[in-house]
């Protein structure tokens, strides 16, 4: 999984390109695939999330589609809540790709992003 | 166990429904009411007299030989009402209802033609097990739902359905965040109230009178408690049994309830001698980089030694232990943003002042989930002669700065 240009920090209004493919599991062995870009909070209190951008896709035996192959997608960043930092809560962003294989495993790997406002000009790998 | 829950609600109430159809077990023993027929029966004969053998005062009932008609047949029998507060008086009056002859409705089980009433038999007791049933099976419908909803799908579908479900429009209006700034609370409720001399007058987070109130509820509950104690404890003591274990936990209990007295009349003096506090500030919500003015009002009668306006922000989280739900607070940011000193406050006479906030650009802004938020709060700290410390806050939203501009609320960028 890999975000576009190897960003690592995004201004709200801009937009996130992201593409995953799936590798060592054979074409008939994953049955859905979730791409989502989300964030969640971290720290004292119970785990909230929220789900800004999701997309499902499913393999559909009527067609030759290999849900492992390379796909990329694409989202508008929201204006909040931004990424922080704090004592007691803290919220972080995620693009996070989740792969559901047969016999009911589950594959999920997350690749993190920072929402921020920056001041113009300044742009951030 | 949702599912449980569905299963057995809608299986009793089916055998419940079906009974009564029927008119079999349980409904010919429960809920008899339910199939009632009502007929008209004529008085042949009325009667009263004692249906108490004990000392005076004697208790007495009425009775009523009715002719009542089945349809098939004419039958006749006798109806008591013993209604055993009755007294002699109460019970002629309960009879000259009744004249011979007279024609009244009555009501009388089909399966049990001896059982005739001139009442009208009573089906709550049948509606409060239906709607008991009825909340059951909805409550495990739901539940069975959810979970079938759950089971093989991820938090992010969920989240991402959830989501879909709020921009329904009807749904949206009555959300509680903004539909663009979406984990920012909604400033409907701190932007509702005009100010006087600034455009908005801001809430108080929490209000001294519901302390007072408080003081008072808990002075009162407790006291009475003590009070039952302190005199069961001095009459056993007075006549010579004294109770010292009661008397051993009585004396806490009155240390408690002196205390509360205190507290009580502290709190009362606090809020009348030192009044109101006020806020107005000239725009809301705020966004970072922007100065807005705020007004401070303060109502009383005291010397202030020390006034002060901070811009306060608090992190607030929600957490389960065990079965208890706990929640942890700190405060993580604070900025001075004015301060008085010797104000003079006399009755009748609020202190009023003006003064710039300026939003520090590069802060969190408000955030609230459902177990998490980061709020931002303006905080009014006063030090007065002869009183306490006082602190009370005035919640208000901040936004998040858009693009290195920031938006106001009638559209223009700064």
């Amino acid at each position: 999984m890999s975000v576009k240009d190897r960003r690592r920090t995004f201004r709200p209004g801009e937009t996130l390109e992201s593409e995953y493919q799936i590798d060592a599991v054979d074409r008939a062995e994953v049955q859905a695939v979730e791409a989502s870009v989300l964030w969640y909070t971290e720290g004292k209190g119970e785990e909230d999330m929220a789900v800004h951008f999701f997309e499902r896709r499913v393999l559909d035996n009527a067609s030759s589609r290999d849900l492992r192959e390379l796909h990329a997608f694409e989202t508008e960043l929201p204006n909040s809540p931004l990424s922080y930092d704090g004592e007691i809560v803290s919220v972080r962003w995620c693009v996070r790709v989740r792969a559901y294989l047969k016999g009911g495993k589950e594959i999920c790997r997350d690749q993190s992003f920072v929402l921020a406002e920056m001041p113009h000009g300044e742009e951030a790998g | 166990m949702f599912a449980t829950l569905f299963l057995t609600a809608t299986l009793t109430l089916v055998v419940i429904l079906t009974s009564i159809q029927q008119r079999c077990w349980p409904a010919t023993t429960y809920f008899p009411e339910s199939y009632c027929i009502q007929t008209v029966c004529r008085v042949m004969d009325k009667q009263f007299g004692p249906i108490s053998r004990d000392a005076p005062p004697e208790r007495y009932g009425t009775r009523l030989l009715v002719a009542v008609d089945y349809g098939d047949r004419v039958v006749r029998q006798w109806i008591s009402q013993d209604i055993a507060t009755m007294d002699r008086v109460a019970a002629e009056e309960e009879l000259n209802r009744f004249s011979v002859g007279m024609d009244v409705p009555c009501w009388y089980d089909p399966t049990r033609r001896a059982n005739v009433t001139l009442q009208r038999p009573s089906r709550l007791e049948l509606w409060l097990v239906l709607s008991v049933l009825a909340s059951f099976m909805g409550i495990g419908s739901i539940g069975v739902l959810y979970t079938v909803l759950s089971v093989g799908t991820s938090a992010e579908r969920r989240s991402a359905l959830a989501k879909k479900a709020g921009d329904i429009e009807l749904i949206r209006e009555s959300a509680s965040a903004p539909p663009d700034y979406p984990g920012v609370p909604s400033t409907v409720e701190m932007s509702n109230s005009p100010g006087v001399v600034l455009a908005y007058r801001l809430p108080i987070a929490r209000s001294p009178g519901w302390r007072l109130f408080g003081a008072v509820l808990f002075c009162l509950v407790w006291n009475s408690i003590a009070t039952v104690f302190v005199v069961v404890a001095l009459k056993s003591h007075v006549a010579g049994k004294p109770e010292w274990l009661l008397t051993a936990v009585t004396l806490p209990f009155m240390g408690v309830g002196v205390w509360s007295i205190y507290y009580f009349m502290r709190q009362l003096l606090m809020t009348i001698g030192i009044g109101t506090t006020g806020m107005e500030i000239s725009d809301h919500p705020l966004f970072p980089g922007q100065s807005y003015q705020v007004l401070v009002t303060q109502s009383g009668r005291l010397q202030l030694r020390l006034l002060e306006l901070m811009l306060v922000c608090d992190e607030e989280a929600t957490y389960r232990q065990g079965t208890d739900i706990r929640t942890e607070g700190g405060r993580v940011y604070s900025q001075q943003v004015f301060r008085w000193e010797n104000v003079d406050i006399k009755p009748g006479a609020p202190f009023e002042s003006e003064c710039t906030l300026t939003v520090p650009r590069s802060l969190m802004h408000s955030f609230q989930s459902a177990h998490n938020t980061v709020q931002w709060q303006l905080v009014i700290k006063g030090e007065a002669q002869g009183w306490p410390e006082y602190e009370r806050g005035f919640p208000l939203v901040v936004y998040p700065a858009q693009d290195g501009k920031t938006e106001r609320r009638d559209g223009t960028t700064n």
